[in-house]
């Protein structure tokens, strides 16, 4: 959906929106193409990756909106018009398609569970809060260090515990693959 | 009649002669879960398989020392599908450096008439015996996790009792003859679940005591 009304009332803040806007279209194009083609060898990083960038390009553009030199847009309406404008993604600009590309609310059942949330997020109060977070943060911090630095005393203190909790008997290999094989030790 | 020569090589009948390169180990009960853990992050993405299968070998002696063995095998869990009948040579006696069990394997998928075939073509049913557990699979490896019980009424697969306190890993590919680097990938695959497991090659005739 090119912003080419708001473009126009903007004058020349609107070009560089348009551009950014065409930056997350782009964005948008290879991904969907990604996620439809190589959805076997995608993984879950690659997939983060994807979605950081179009935050980001979302991002510019909501700092681009928010800019006081930019005028405001709230009494203009966008229309995706028909195939020139948007490529023949929108074919008819039907009452199908209203709902979905003139949304400025998300849906009521949405909102519900949003005011749930924040409700509950009031009664805990700030206090427990912020210390919740803090205690995340901590592990999380733990955890990347741990992973991240591997440490030759782990190994040792590792080798300890396996030798008090084998994970295996020796004896009951050979005696399951002498079962197998030949049903010996078996009767 | 003449009993067949079971000393020659069954009749693949101009198809490619498979080989099963092996590697088996085991687990104790309590390192199961962490043992399936490990297994699930390290093998496709799939969802968890489970198979209860009941295996019956049948042997036909021959005149010469050893008996020709066939394994016929039926899942429980699908009593419907078709038996899985089986053939695994004597392992290679190839290079020592070579990392897993190489045998000969022929695999043929049978009707439910299949334990009366075998007997009217002179085979007797040696043991029986139930597996039941996990499979995982990584590229052309698969690795089984199953748990193996005795049956005691002859043909009761209900009436069981486990063989062992432990669970029988293998691993094990279906290669066609020739192939030597698949030894190398499942030894290092293998390297991943230890100290957990310890796969290793374990020629079952050494075994004897």
């Amino acid at each position: 959906m090119r912003a080419s009304a708001g473009g126009e009332a903007a004058g020349g803040g609107g070009g560089s929106l348009i551009s950014r806007v065409a930056h997350v279209k782009n964005a948008l194009l290879i991904f969907i193409f990604k996620l439809e083609n190589e959805y076997e060898r995608l993984t879950w990083p690659s997939v983060l990756d994807n979605f950081a960038l179009l935050s980001s390009q979302l991002n510019t553009i909501n700092k681009l909106l928010k800019n006081e030199k930019t005028p405001s847009f709230r009494n203009q309406v966008i229309i995706p018009l028909l195939l020139k404008l948007t490529e023949q993604r929108v074919p008819v600009f039907s009452h199908e398609i209203v709902p979905d590309y003139l949304r400025t609310k998300p849906d009521p059942e949405v909102e519900e569970q949003e005011k749930q949330l924040s409700v509950e997020a009031a009664r805990i109060g700030p206090e427990v809060a912020q210390k919740q977070i803090q205690t995340l943060n901590k592990l999380c911090s733990n955890l990347l260090e741990k992973l991240n630095n591997p440490r030759d005393d782990r190994d040792s203190e590792t080798a300890a515990i396996r030798q008090s909790k084998p994970s295996f008997n020796p004896a009951d290999t050979n005696a399951l693959v002498g079962a197998v094989a030949l049903w010996e030790g078996a009767l | 009649m003449e009993a067949p020569p079971v000393t020659s090589m069954p009749v693949t009948g101009g198809a490619v002669n498979m080989m099963e390169y092996l590697l088996q180990g085991s687990v104790l009960d309590q390192a199961l879960e962490s043992l399936l853990h490990r297994l699930r992050g390290l093998s496709d993405n799939m969802d968890p398989e489970t198979f209860t299968d009941h295996e019956l070998v049948y042997l036909l002696k021959g005149q010469q020392g050893n008996p020709f063995i066939l394994r016929a095998r039926r899942s429980l869990s699908h009593p419907t599908s078709p038996w899985h009948l089986r053939y695994l040579g004597q392992p290679e006696v190839g290079d020592k450096s070579r990392h897993a069990l190489v045998r000969n394997c022929v695999d043929v998928a049978a009707s439910h008439s299949l334990p009366e075939f075998l007997n009217e073509m002179g085979f007797r049913m040696d043991h029986e015996f139930t597996a039941n557990g996990h499979i995982f699979r990584k590229g052309v490896m698969k690795i089984v996790v199953s748990k193996l019980s005795r049956i005691l009424v002859p043909g009761n697969t209900d009436n069981t009792e486990r063989l062992s306190l432990s669970y029988l890993v293998e691993l094990s590919v279906l290669a066609p003859a020739g192939q030597d680097t698949v030894s190398e990938d499942m030894r290092s695959f293998a390297e991943q679940l230890k100290p957990l497991v310890h796969l290793e090659k374990i020629d079952p005739s050494k075994q004897r005591h």
